[in-house]
């Protein structure tokens, strides 16, 4: 009998986002998620829990992480804001369609891997 | 009481100062008689407000920071309706705005005009002279 035993350790990059993510903002989260991405980073959580407002350029960038990180083979799951007017424009933008979106980090985590 | 409330802004056209334009709503709402669902109301209009100015800076004045917006906001007390004007010198839409009025799934771009149709509840563009003039007006209650 032989007896294989290996680790396999998976990165889920944990990206906090709260406050206003809007056009101002946008640019540095799309510039710190595409440095992850160079740096071969590709599962990604996106933790909208407390964002208070949210514009369709602050959309644009997960919609771009989301493209990089399915390029890599990995993927972006989104805990869901607890504001539900944010909530309702990401409904409403047809987000739930390509976005796993759970209510929890921890349920992310285990989501973002079984892509 | 009711009444017209009026107000004026002028703001650099810059996404660095846009935030002042939804501060001024979320104020001014929180005093305004008879308002559905405020919360909710107030998000919407800041949030068609604010996808109106990101339009106007990045499209109209091409991320030119020596742009102006000129915004009237409005409000009729008595017909609980909310009208705001947004006024720039930019380049214009010469065949107006496009009407993207569904969208499939989640993109890069068109999200912005798409959230204006559906949050508030009509939407004008017109070229005046050097001017772009949108206009866009929501029932409050």
């Amino acid at each position: 009998m032989e007896i294989q035993i290996s680790e396999r350790v998976i990165r889920v990059q944990v990206v906090t986002l709260s406050g206003r993510f809007d056009a101002f903002s946008a640019p540095d989260v799309r510039q710190q998620t595409q440095t992850l991405l160079a740096a071969g980073e590709k599962y990604f959580v996106l933790n909208l829990r407390d964002l208070a407002f949210m514009d369709s350029a602050a959309m644009a960038v997960l919609v771009s992480l989301l493209k990089g990180a399915r390029t890599a083979g990995g993927g972006v799951t989104l805990v869901k804001p607890k504001d539900e007017n944010a909530l309702r424009i990401l409904l409403l933008t047809k987000f739930d369609r390509v976005f796993k979106m759970v209510e929890d980090v921890d349920t992310a985590m285990r989501e973002v891997i079984n892509v | 009481m009711n009444q017209f409330i009026r107000i004026k802004l002028e703001i650099p056209a810059s996404h660095r100062f846009l935030n002042v334009l939804s501060g001024t709503l979320g104020e001014l709402l929180s005093r305004v008689d008879q308002v559905d669902e405020r919360d909710t109301v107030t998000y919407q209009l800041q949030l068609a407000a604010q996808e109106v100015c990101t339009n106007i800076v990045d499209h109209a004045y091409e991320g030119n920071p020596d742009g102006r917006i000129e915004i009237h906001i409005e409000v009729d007390e008595n017909a609980h309706v909310l009208n705001m004007t947004f006024g720039d010198t930019g380049v214009g839409y010469e065949t107006g705005i496009p009407a993207i009025l569904t969208i499939d799934e989640p993109s890069e771009g068109g999200m912005g005009l798409f959230l204006i149709r559906q949050l508030v509840d009509q939407v004008d563009y017109q070229r005046q002279g050097d001017w772009n003039v949108w206009k866009i007006s929501k029932k409050l209650a």
